[in-house]
């Protein structure tokens, strides 16, 4: 379905400028089901993680762009930037003094 | 001379009668099995040991044809491009392309990088066509990069950071110091904290720095516990296997540029045993002297 939505937003409005792929864990249990949203600009993309924490998400724009995840009822979020090739980010949900933080490991 | 027992018989007497010549049957079936065990056992390690020598030779042989195809692949490719007769820059690609995928576990291949980017450089070709052959060498370099990576991951430990680049980072006016990454391989726990002093978006390169720390723990002597600095350029033409930092207990860490745009970069550290370095590379004989006494005290 995300290939098919992609090939069409694809032929539409030309081709993704960049994409960044993916896992996301807390400790050493990868997180299934959880939102995503990556903000580039005004782009908003939303995506989840699959079964096995893993993820993939497209834009047009790329540059400097912020990760944002929503997990038991927070957000946490991480300055990326989203290069013309894709780019890998193997993500760790930290709990510090109550809050959430990602961080790029 | 025979005396004659006139005491009658009892069951201990009978069966002393019958089991005298079966003890001396049992005997002589215990000393033959026994040889038949053993010569099973002496034979079954001489195929053993046989299969190993087979194995070994032909691992050998494989060795040794492979060596003399890469040697002559080698000799032919670098020394076209020593010519004086200069090919076209399509055709030195191509073959730089071969030497890259082939040798770039044994040759450091930053110099032909950069002389072909300079070559690109200063071609009469026209602006699109000069971008085009770039992108193609960086990719190239970049492949290679990201090969090496995932061999030297496998073996060791990795950790990536994002850089936003910031202004005062682009004039040189401060540097920009990345979150410290400690890791552990192989029971020696490192802390490594990267700092970078200039950044060419441009080139696509950066100066840094890397802090490497060993603290005091287990099985480490004083010599091996410190810290030091090194600096160095990062590029998409630095390979992990041939530029990386030597640490003490045979183990290398490198820090690769994966990509760069002008808001930020990616870059990767990975800390890896030596046994995965470059072919080039050699461990020192006391590292060699440590690891075959570390060896042979180690318990089964």
């Amino acid at each position: 379905m995300y290939a098919i939505t992609l090939l069409a937003a694809s032929l539409i409005f030309g081709a993704p400028a960049g994409s960044i792929y993916g896992d996301v864990r807390m400790g050493e249990k990868y997180l299934p089901e959880l939102s995503l949203t990556l903000t580039c600009g005004a782009e908003v993309v939303e995506g989840k993680t699959d079964q096995a924490g893993s993820f993939r998400l497209a834009v047009k724009s790329g540059g400097r762009c912020s990760l944002g995840i929503t997990y038991d009822g927070q957000t946490a979020a991480l300055d990326v930037v989203v290069f013309e090739k894709p780019a890998q980010y193997r993500l760790v949900l930290e709990l510090k003094d109550g809050k959430y933080a990602l961080r790029r490991v | 001379m025979q005396f004659y027992d006139p005491r009658p018989k009892d069951r201990w007497d009978r069966a002393q009668i019958i089991l005298s010549p079966v003890g001396g049957l049992l005997t002589a079936i215990a000393v033959a099995s026994l040889g038949f065990m053993g010569s099973r056992t002496v034979e079954r390690q001489q195929n053993a040991q046989e299969r190993i020598r087979l194995y070994s030779e032909l691992m050998t042989r494989r060795e040794e044809s492979e060596a003399t195809l890469r040697k002559e692949m080698f000799q032919s490719i670098i020394g076209s491009f020593f010519e004086i007769q200069s090919a076209s820059l399509e055709t030195r690609l191509l073959k730089m392309e071969l030497l890259a995928q082939n040798f770039h576990e044994a040759l450091n291949l930053t110099p032909l990088f950069k002389h072909i980017r300079r070559e690109i450089g200063s071609s009469s070709l026209g602006p699109r066509e000069k971008r085009d052959y770039m992108e193609r060498l960086t990719d190239l370099a970049r492949e290679v990069t990201r090969k090496q990576l995932i061999v030297l991951e496998s073996g060791g430990r990795r950790h990536d950071w994002t850089l936003l680049l910031s202004d005062s980072l682009l004039d040189r006016s401060s540097a920009e110091q990345l979150p410290d990454a400690e890791l552990t391989l192989d029971g020696v726990k490192r802390r490594f904290r990267l700092t970078l002093a200039r950044a060419d978006t441009a080139a696509r390169e950066l100066r840094a720095s890397l802090e490497v720390e060993t603290p005091e723990q287990p099985g480490l002597s004083g010599d091996m516990v410190g810290r030091y600095t090194a600096e160095f350029e990062i590029g998409f033409y630095s390979t992990p296997m041939i530029d990386n930092l030597r640490l003490s207990k045979d183990q290398r860490v490198a820090v690769v540029l994966t990509d760069m745009n002008q808001d930020g970069a990616s870059l990767s550290l990975v800390y890896f045993p030596g046994s995965r370095a470059s072919l080039r590379e050699k461990p020192y004989y006391e590292e060699i002297l440590q690891k075959l006494a570390d060896t042979a005290t180690r318990k089964p």
